[in-house]
């Protein structure tokens, strides 16, 4: 076998466990996407990526993306606004208004859409995704 | 306009400002970093890299097992 074949092996093999990982990962959001919240299959169904995902970010840590570009300070602090907004309006509504019907925090207007099984097991999902982007960054 | 409508009307805008600055940062030489690189920039630490975890596990504690 050269070298180019085992390298289109090598590619094969990790596709096929991608694939295989990441279907794992959408049938586990569905069935935590089923599960309701304050019970103890919940708390497990959280804490199970995050063991895992912690698990691999300490002891096998995957490559990881290159560092971000050099940019320009303005560039990051644009990135303040929305940022700074976010926090600000969930602490307005949070802490001073008790996240009332009339002022509700994003949490309180998410429980609605999170109701249903598929929007919740899609949440689920694209939590572990994003988990799985940050052990590489 | 009523004070929780005002209040999706900021979270839209938001979001909206998060979508716009990402697609402004994937343009060719942009000066902008990506949502993703911002992240990237916070978990060149390791304080950071336990805090922007510790934020995501916390998240997800918070809407899906809360």
């Amino acid at each position: 076998m050269t070298s180019g074949e085992n390298a289109l092996e090598r590619t094969r093999a990790n596709t096929r466990w991608a694939v295989a990982v990441w279907s794992a990962a959408a049938v586990f959001a569905w069935v935590a996407g089923g599960l309701e919240s304050f019970t103890a299959a919940a708390e497990v169904a959280v804490l199970l990526p995050v063991l895992v995902l912690f698990g691999i970010a300490v002891f096998a840590p995957p490559p990881r993306k290159p560092a971000p570009r050099q940019v320009p300070l303005r560039g990051w602090l644009a990135w303040l606004v929305p940022i700074l907004g976010f926090c600000g309006l969930e602490v307005v509504n949070g802490f001073i208004f008790g996240s009332v019907p009339a002022h509700p925090t994003w949490s309180i207007l998410m429980d609605p859409v999170l109701e249903w099984h598929p929007a919740r097991a899609a949440a689920v999902l694209i939590w572990i995704v994003a988990g799985w982007e940050l052990v590489r960054r | 306009m009523s004070s929780r409508a005002f209040t999706i009307l900021l979270f839209g805008l938001i979001a909206a400002g998060i979508l716009t600055l990402d697609l402004l940062a994937r343009r060719p030489e942009s000066k902008l970093p990506t949502f993703g690189e911002v992240f990237g920039f916070l978990s060149q630490r390791r304080v950071g890299r336990v805090l922007v975890l510790g934020f995501w596990g916390w998240s997800g504690w918070h809407f899906f097992a809360r």
